[in-house]
């Protein structure tokens, strides 16, 4: 088991190396202006995010930000992060929160457990 | 977090139009579902199973240590009588006794929202996954605890009192072995994964009546240590388990054995081969109902159904069911590849060999469960400490804590990787301890023993390595 930790811990370094080089490929909401953060949008139309459970990717510390409009009234919940905000039939309500928990997390219409985003926050 | 899937499968069969008929079963218990492992770490992990492995062959021992070894060194009497006593015992028993009944009561008469009930959350998270963290660690807790245990012996000495001595229960047929065990297993993985209202309160606490109904009827026909023993699906499960430990009581006694002896002890009853095929199985295929190929090819499976006039959710059932189905298959073709292999050396017929090896497979199920569901204990786990205080969902603060949230900080997406490839790593060597173990028994010399476990390497290199790549491979 000794020789098991050492590899691994062997297996950190070159993980750390490698994590760096592919960050720039995965930064989210960098398409159009790198240094400006921009805020997420996310639709929902009679109740469902249009285009689909949006995907979004983050690194631990990164700011979380996104917009939901919806045409329909519910509370928008972000699981573990545990936030809910409400929003209005026809208005739309805006998220901006530090990534500090790692994982896979849902953000959903709470009233119609309706799943609009995902959130990918990596180490 | 099968049921993120179920719900993203259901969306896409049904269009989005439709009304979605399987929602209210779409969250489940999770919010949350585990990163896939990097591949560098995979890449790692893997290399280290092949070194490991090859390395172990060369160097392991040249004469079994774990088989017939019954070393029991007890521990002081002290320690040993605070533990295990008859107070002790009967406080365990009510213990085990309460939790049942809290666990139904909050089913039948709480709210029916699966995260706010104590049922789900106590049936799924800490009864299923934490009991078997504690019996690998531990022992055989389980069996202090066991409800129907304490039911049967509570009543079994009433009834003795009022009526005179019990007639002897009916001798259990030996044909039947495991079997009960290895079905009822079976019946509550496919509610877990399969079912449509596999997390409903209601539904959680009227099967844990139906059981306790056929669990009591059992013991009543063929005596309480043997129905225990062989028929009822959690003692069996968590004793397999509880045989990696090196705790153990013998007469009333706590000691001290070699870790895994007690698996090599395992008797190759009939069932047991089926058991461990279920036990691996149905948590292959929870894990790779997270990822792809599954991800890709349900959605067809599901059209199919539907095509066939099935409704969505009764097709997400029969997808389910045969993507289970398939899993043990796998695990089946797997381990029979491997006693194939072993027949090149020893001519016994393929059954008599499989039942030889296959206690080889017990820390690999252990470390299946623990690498699958470890996070899922260490988050959901920590919402018993509100649904405690509130096990209806009526508002309630019994004790204090209602107003606890789950702590998503206490571990990252970085120990979760290591602590998952780790334990799949340590069942690794576990399993390949056992079948070097077996083999020098069997087979006497070190150069026979090494033909016949090249394949049973083969056989849990396959087991780890696959359990890596569902880990890489989920929620990519």
């Amino acid at each position: 088991m000794v020789v098991l930790f050492i590899v691994f811990a062997g297996g950190d370094d070159e993980g750390d190396n490698k994590s760096t080089t592919t960050q720039a490929q995965t930064t989210p909401g960098t398409e159009t202006t790198p240094d400006v953060a921009v805020d997420e949008q996310i639709t929902v139309r009679n109740g469902k995010p249009v285009g689909g459970v949006k995907k979004l990717s983050y690194k631990n510390g990164d700011q979380i930000r996104f917009v939901v409009t919806s045409d329909v009234a519910d509370e928008v919940h972000v699981h573990g992060y545990d936030i809910a905000k409400d929003v209005k039939a026809g208005g739309s309500v805006r998220f901006s929160f530090p990534a500090k928990l790692e994982g896979i997390f849902e953000a959903e219409l709470e009233n119609r457990k309706e799943q609009i985003a995902e959130l990918r926050i990596s180490p | 977090m099968r049921r993120r899937w179920a719900a993203a499968i259901i969306a896409v069969a049904a269009g989005t139009a439709l009304a979605v008929p399987a929602t209210a079963a779409a969250h489940g218990l999770v919010g949350r579902a585990d990163l896939p492992i990097p591949a560098w770490l995979f890449g790692w992990a893997a290399a280290v199973v092949l070194i490991v492995s090859f390395a172990g062959l060369a160097t392991l021992w040249q004469t079994p240590k774990l088989e017939g070894d019954e070393t029991f060194r007890p521990l002081p009497e002290g320690l040993s009588f605070t533990l295990i006593n008859p107070a002790t015992e009967v406080f365990a028993g009510l213990i085990g006794v309460a939790l049942l009944g809290v666990t139904i009561w909050a089913g039948l008469a709480g709210v029916q929202a699966p995260q706010a009930n104590f049922a789900p959350t106590f049936i799924y998270v800490i009864f299923w996954v934490g009991t078997v963290v504690l019996s690998v660690v531990f022992g055989d807790i389980f069996r202090a605890f066991n409800p129907w245990r304490a039911i049967a012996r509570v009543a079994g000495a009433v009834a003795t009192r009022v009526s005179g001595p019990m007639p002897a229960p009916f001798a259990y047929p030996e044909r039947f072995g495991r079997w009960p065990a290895a079905a009822g297993l079976l019946g509550f993985a496919w509610m877990e994964l399969a079912y449509r209202n596999g997390d409903d309160p209601s539904m959680l606490a009227i099967a844990a009546l139906v059981y306790s109904a056929l669990t009591l009827l059992g013991i009543a026909c063929f005596g309480t240590e043997k129905w225990l023993a062989r028929g009822e699906a959690f003692s069996v499960y968590f004793n397999l388990f509880s045989r990696i430990s090196p705790v153990a009581v013998k007469d009333g006694r706590l000691g001290l054995r070699k870790p895994l002896a007690a698996v090599a002890r395992l008797e190759p009853l009939p069932g047991t081969i089926a058991l461990l095929f279920v036990m691996i199985g149905t948590v292959m295929f929870d894990g790779a109902s997270e990822g792809s190929p599954w991800v890709d090819i349900a959605p067809d499976i599901q059209d199919f159904f539907i095509a066939r006039g099935f409704g969505p959710a009764s097709s997400l059932e029969l997808t389910f069911t045969i993507g289970m189905l398939l899993a043990l298959g796998l695990v089946a073709l797997i381990y029979a590849i491997g006693v194939f292999g072993v027949r090149t050396i020893d001519r016994r017929p393929a059954i008599e060999i499989a039942h030889l090896f296959i206690h080889t497979l017990v820390p690999i199920a252990a470390v299946y469960v623990l690498a699958h569901y470890f996070s899922f204990l260490t988050y959901n786990g920590q919402s018993i400490a509100y649904l405690a205080s509130d096990p209806l969902g009526k508002g309630w603060d019994l004790f204090g804590t209602a107003d606890r949230a789950i702590d998503y900080t206490v571990v990252g997406a970085t120990t979760v990787w290591y602590v998952q490839v780790g334990v799949l790593v340590s069942g690794h060597v576990c399993g390949l301890i056992l079948a070097h173990d077996r083999a020098l028994a069997l087979y006497g010399k070190a150069r026979t023993a090494t033909t016949s476990q090249y394949w049973m390497l083969a056989v849990m290199v396959a087991f780890t390595t696959f359990g890596l790549f569902l880990l890489s491979q989920a929620n990519q």
